[in-house]
């Protein structure tokens, strides 16, 4: 133990400098520490920020506008309205077909500019406020859908990373923050999906047993799925696989190369299965993946960073 | 792609916020920015276990991930609610519970259904939605709120789906 000790104060000493003299060695908790704050802060090319702002901003104009398109038509029930947790405790508006048409327009306008990388904190917050307001107006009607967390939490934090453009060289320690926020968003979707059952259900495997894809299929399987209700055990084994696999998600984060793009590639293909069967995509966690992977390495050479 | 000069780039661009190096080199934070990055990321994780542990969407965007989280019995029931319409020109129509049709969905009406059954004259403000959304197509006259049940019988699904009548309103213009 004593043999590690002298490296990883100096170690410690050039993450943070202007730390407070601490103890000369220090603790196991310290350098558990300082360990889990590097892991939370690294440094990443701010070109790859650029594109994430590209990618994410675009998406979310697609998603207001072809997946959570029911707050206009939500704005022409308002009786039904049953605001969430977070409506009930803020003085949020009332539902209303100019509202959401009012909030529409700023988060178009907000995510083109932004998705340029100007104005990443003034365009990027109002598209967060406006974006968070637009999804509880969609989820506030007897219905939470929870592939939307890695997304807007995307928006959320990515104008806190400051000005990143895909020109831009140079790494970003924001920025690397940001995008282990989106990496923990994606895999908490997974595990937080397998804690749910277990809580639900009072053990943590009932469920792999249960009805439940015959009871999803017979609610709103494709044709591509209904065969397969005549051979239960089957749908047995594929919930087994998932119940696993979401258990296990975590390690996703800490997977590098190869293992990391095969990780990636079986729940981009359990994602493309649930559409195929079940027509739900999971999209806005899908764009977040994206967060896994130095995407400046697509970019032409004249942009690269060094 | 050069850079435009410093004069035309916005207020926001110019002021550096969290970081002090110019854009070229390697952005470290100051101290306090790393800590409040830390307890936010903290705080986030905090609320989604409590979310989860409250087995609750409630707390959205830090709710339970509670969709499809159920362990339906085998030998168990399937439902599956819909809501049927006569409508001006006598026809009887399913009523499309989605984002496009009447922006209610079907698992919205399921969510909210004990509501719908205590007070059936809630139909009505999906009847008006609809009318709303779409002027110029045939309008409902009479609502059905209707429900199949599947029996599951271990895993298998047994005979046809019987149905239940849940509550019916008479629109009003």
């Amino acid at each position: 133990m004593n043999e590690g000790t002298e490296q990883t104060t100096v170690t410690s000493r050039v993450a943070a400098p202007d730390a407070p003299a601490g103890p000369r060695h220090p603790t196991r908790a310290r350098r558990l520490g300082t360990r889990v704050a590097d892991w939370w802060l690294p440094d990443i090319p701010r070109s790859r920020v650029g594109i994430m702002r590209a990618v994410i901003y675009l998406f979310l104009i697609y998603d207001i506008l072809y997946l959570r398109n029911d707050v206009i038509p939500h704005g022409y029930a308002p009786e039904l309205y049953q605001p969430l947790w977070i409506g009930r405790a803020l003085p949020l508006p009332e539902p209303s077909v100019g509202l959401a048409q009012t909030l529409q327009i700023v988060i178009i306008v907000g995510c083109l500019i932004a998705a340029t990388g100007r104005l990443p904190r003034l365009a990027g917050w109002t598209v967060a406020l406006c974006y968070f307001e637009w999804l509880i107006l969609s989820m506030s009607f007897g219905k939470v859908d929870h592939d939307h967390l890695a997304l807007v939490v995307a928006a959320f934090v990515l104008p806190t990373i400051g000005r990143a453009r895909i020109s831009d060289h140079g790494t970003t320690q924001a920025g690397g923050w940001a995008f282990r926020c989106l990496q923990v968003c994606v895999i908490a979707t997974y595990f937080g999906a397998a804690v749910a059952k277990w809580v639900r259900n009072g053990a943590p495997f009932a469920w792999g047993n249960s009805a439940v894809l015959t009871w999803a299929f017979i609610r709103r399987g494709t044709d591509l799925a209904r065969w397969s209700l005549d051979y239960p055990w089957l749908l047995r084994i594929g919930q087994w696989v998932m119940l696993i696999a979401e258990y296990l998600s975590p390690v996703i984060l800490f997977l590098r190369g190869k293992a990391l793009y095969l990780g990636a590639a079986f729940f981009l293909g359990f994602h493309v299965i649930t559409f195929l069967t079940l027509g739900i995509h999971f999209l806005p966690t899908v764009v977040c993946w994206l967060a896994f992977f130095p995407t400046e390495k697509l970019l032409p050479r004249r942009f690269r960073p060094e | 792609m050069d850079d435009p000069p410093a004069r035309m780039r916005s207020l926001y661009d110019v002021i550096p916020r969290t970081t002090t190096s110019p854009p070229q080199g390697r952005g470290l934070l100051p101290r306090w920015a790393k800590a409040w990055r830390l307890a936010a990321a903290g705080l986030g994780l905090l609320a989604l276990l409590h979310g989860t542990l409250k087995d609750s969407d409630d707390y959205f965007p830090f709710g339970s991930m509670a969709q499809y989280a159920t362990a339906h019995n085998l030998d168990g029931q399937t439902r599956s609610t819909y809501i049927l319409a006569e409508t001006e020109s006598g026809d009887e129509v399913r009523v499309p519970l989605n984002a496009t049709g009447t922006g209610i969905g079907r698992a919205e009406v399921e969510g909210q259904l004990g509501r719908f059954i205590e007070d059936p004259s809630l139909m009505q403000v999906i009847a008006d939605a609809f009318r709303q959304l779409h002027p110029d197509r045939d309008q409902y006259t009479h609502m059905y709120l209707k429900r199949s049940v599947y029996q599951l019988r271990d895993g298998y699904v047994v005979g046809d789906p019987e149905t239940e009548l849940l509550a019916e309103w008479e629109v009003v213009r």
